[in-house]
This record gives C-alpha cells, sequence and structure tokens, in this order.
C-alpha cells in the first residue's frame, strides 16, 4: 500500500477523494469503515490531512502577498518616505499656515504664543501603559489619519467600559485638543499632569500649557511646575517668561 | 472561471459564517491590517513583521471559519483576528517582554480564541514552510487544483499540458510534498 517514499497512486487518489468529499455515502462509509480497521491507512489519511492543509495554507499565504500589494501599493513607496515624515511635513505646513494666519490677522499674545510652539502629538507610542485592544489601536489609526474626531468618539464610547487608563485618557485629551475643543482638552490633561513624573505626565503638562493659552488661562499656565529634565520643561519655562514680559 | 458577486459589507453578512469568499477576505485585510500594523509597531515590531503576524492570523481565522471552530458573525471577525496577532506578536516577544498588558475588551473571544491558538499557530508557519519548499512549478499546479479547485483538465490547457501528464505531475508533486513532511517528522523526533 505504501513505503516511506510513496503510495500507490490510486490509494492516494481514494483518500484525496474521502478528504475532499468527493465520495458516495455508501463508498464513505466503506472507506471510514476500512480506516477504523486499519492503523496504517489512518495514519497516512492524517497525513494526507498535513500535506492538504499545507497546500491550503501555502497558497492562502500567497494570495494574501497579492492581496497586501493591491490593498496598499503605497506601502512599497513610502518605505522611502514614511507616513511619520509625511504628517510630520503636514503638521509643519500647517503650523506655517496657521503662523502667518495669526500674525496676519494680529492675534493676542496667547495666540501667538500657541501657534509659535503648537505640536500635534501624531500618535507614536506611549510606553508607560501600554494598551492592548482593537478597539483602542482602531481608534488610534483614524487619529493618525487625521480623523480626530471619530478616533474621539471611538475612544469615548470604549472609556465607558474599559479598566481606567492614563493612556486613554491622554489620548482622549490629544484627540479634543486637535478638533479644537480646549476646554474638554484642559480637563482631561490637567489630572494627568499632576500625577507622577513619567513621560505621560510630561507630555500631558505640555499640552496642558498650549491648551490653556487658547482657553487664555494665563494665570494656571504660569502656575505650572514643569517635570524638571523632561523634555517639555524648557518649552514650558519659555513661554511662561514670554507671557511674563 | 471565478464568479463576480457584489461585495458584501461585514453588517450585510450577519449570519454566522462557514466559509469566507475572497472578496471578503479582501475586505477584512483592508479593514483590519491598519489597527494590527499598529499595535504591533507600536510594540517593538516593524511593518513587515506586522504583514507577516496579521497574515497568519487571518488565515488561521479563515481555516476555524472553514473548519467550523468559529462560530461568530462576519462583523465580529475584525475583533478576532485582532486577538489572534496579538497573542502570536505577544508570544514573539515572551523571551523580551517586560510589559504588562491590559486586556480590554472582547473577553470572551479573547478566552475562546487562546485555548487552542498556540499548536494552530505553530502548524500554520510549519504548514506555509512546508508548500514553500515545493519547486515553482509544483506549487503553482497544487494551488490550482486544490485551492482554486480548477479541474485537471482546465489546468491542462492552461499550462499546455496533457491531461494524463498532469495527473501524473500532481502524483509526483504530492509524494514529494508527503517525502518531506515525513522527512520534517522525523527531524522532529530526533530531536526530542
Amino acid at each position: 500500500m505504501s513505503d516511506k517514499n510513496n503510495l500507490n497512486e490510486s490509494f492516494l487518489e481514494e483518500i484525496e477523494q474521502y478528504l475532499l468529499n468527493a465520495m458516495s455515502d455508501e463508498d464513505r462509509a466503506l472507506f471510514e469503515a476500512k480506516i477504523a480497521a486499519t492503523p496504517e491507512l489512518y495514519k497516512e489519511v492524517e497525513i494526507h490531512k498535513d500535506l492538504l492543509k499545507s497546500v491550503q495554507v501555502g497558497a492562502m499565504k500567497s494570495e494574501l502577498e497579492t492581496m497586501h500589494t493591491e490593498i496598499f501599493p503605497e506601502e512599497q513607496d513610502s518605505k522611502k518616505t514614511s507616513p511619520i515624515w509625511k504628517w510630520s511635513i503636514a503638521a509643519g505646513v500647517a503650523a506655517l499656515l496657521g503662523l502667518s494666519l495669526f500674525v496676519g490677522l494680529g492675534k493676542s499674545q496667547s495666540d501667538q504664543l500657541f501657534t509659535e510652539h503648537m505640536t500635534t502629538d501624531p500618535g507614536l507610542p506611549v510606553l508607560m501603559s501600554a494598551y492592548d485592544s482593537y478597539e483602542f489601536y482602531s481608534a488610534m489609526v483614524h487619529y493618525k489619519q487625521g480623523d480626530y474626531e471619530r478616533a474621539l468618539s471611538e475612544w469615548q464610547r470604549l472609556r465607558k467600559f474599559a479598566p481606567p487608563s492614563d493612556t486613554l485618557n491622554y489620548y482622549i485629551g490629544s484627540a479634543f485638543f486637535n478638533v479644537g475643543d480646549f476646554e474638554n482638552a484642559v480637563n482631561e490633561f490637567r489630572p494627568l499632569s499632576l500625577d507622577g513624573q513619567g513621560e505621560i505626565e510630561a507630555k500631558s503638562m505640555w499640552y496642558l500649557a498650549l491648551s490653556y493659552l487658547k482657553t487664555g488661562q494665563t494665570d494656571e499656565l504660569l502656575s505650572l511646575k514643569p517635570i524638571p529634565g523632561s523634555l517639555y520643561e524648557a518649552k514650558i519655562i519659555e513661554i511662561q517668561t514670554q507671557l511674563n514680559k | 472561471m471565478e464568479s463576480r458577486k457584489r461585495q458584501k459589507s461585514p453588517s450585510e453578512e450577519d449570519d454566522n459564517v462557514r466559509s469566507l469568499s475572497k472578496e471578503t477576505l479582501k475586505q477584512l485585510y483592508a479593514d483590519n491590517f491598519p489597527s494590527v500594523a499598529q499595535y504591533i509597531t507600536h510594540n517593538s515590531g516593524s511593518q513587515e513583521q506586522a504583514k507577516d503576524i496579521f497574515q497568519e492570523a487571518l488565515i488561521a481565522a479563515w481555516l476555524n471559519v472553514s473548519g467550523g471552530r468559529y462560530t461568530g458573525r462576519v462583523a465580529s471577525l475584525g475583533g478576532y483576528i485582532f486577538t489572534i496577532a496579538k497573542h502570536k506578536w505577544l508570544d514573539k516577544l515572551k523571551s523580551k517582554s517586560h510589559r504588562s498588558t491590559m486586556r480590554l475588551v472582547s473577553e470572551e473571544v479573547e478566552e475562546e480564541v487562546i485555548e487552542d491558538l498556540d499548536s494552530l499557530n505553530d502548524n500554520i508557519d510549519y504548514l506555509n514552510k512546508l508548500y514553500a519548499q515545493l519547486d515553482e512549478k509544483c506549487q503553482h499546479m497544487l494551488k490550482k487544483f486544490y485551492f482554486d479547485k480548477m479541474s485537471l483538465r482546465d489546468i491542462a490547457v492552461e499550462m499546455g499540458v496533457e491531461e494524463a501528464s498532469l495527473r501524473t505531475m500532481k502524483y509526483r508533486c504530492m509524494m514529494k510534498l508527503r517525502k518531506m513532511h515525513l522527512s520534517n517528522k522525523e527531524n522532529q523526533n530526533d530531536e526530542r
């Protein structure tokens, strides 16, 4: 019936017909009885199941490779220019446009400072508490694509049943900030900036300072005590100094 | 010939599923790869690794759907695939992982998924490598017959060979695959 390297061709076809459901009910019943009575046949059927699955998996993998190229054709080019760079460039252009508009219209000192210092969190990892839910990352995709309202609404929905998380609160604050709802951004960033000395607190304080510029809460901004040694310490002090002039 | 069906959105296809059409797979790919890529690139992985993990997760989901092990709805497949991908990636990181992860959502799905994932994931990786060991001609022929479900006659016409020769070729390719598989198993047993 079989040896280590080969299997009789008609025997192989019989196994295949069985596994591919190409047998009549009667033949199937007979074959199953044969399997039950013949350990060697049982073993061959199991081996053949693996072989058919291997073809299925390998073929599907090659289909998915093609699918990937069809769905994300820009990915090949983006290896040269990453999306982060694209967003940075877009943010830079937006900031420049904003700067000229604000200067041109002669806005208040707070607005000018805001425009001068404004940054946007691109949605890069915040490592303090890794969020690993499908919903969180799905919303993050919208956030990174600049669809802040959709990200905000998905994160707010998630917060209703998710365990408390600084990461989630921080990104909700960032989404509020990016849609221009600075009052709500303040409400999110303020508690985060007061509790601890880590990166998320430092970033929250930075965006809290920027939000204060937009809400006109200069006293609150001046009373902020930047986290020593943080990336944002010098920037916050600079804004405070300029406000004090 | 490939049938041209209108693409169904997950919300239209709300019943429990037993198979996934190519169109549905493509939709699932487009909808869910970005989230998985976000997760993996946020957790020490590259875009290329994200692609491999996502594809293996999608294959696992597809096998579970066609094998009747996934009894949910198409609309829930996104979360199911994400959970498989996440579990697979965390497995990869396990040796160097020092991060605590927080389970937030899809708890029920997650528990069910994780139960039989380890063996499934290892198996997918192995089965894919086994197929990749075949020469291109065998891969092409076997894919047409077992995956695309083309008849030997149609494949013979497409490849410009006699049907009888193709039947022999198919047999030889399957024997090659069997020989490699048995040899891998032997090596595995020797290592134990």
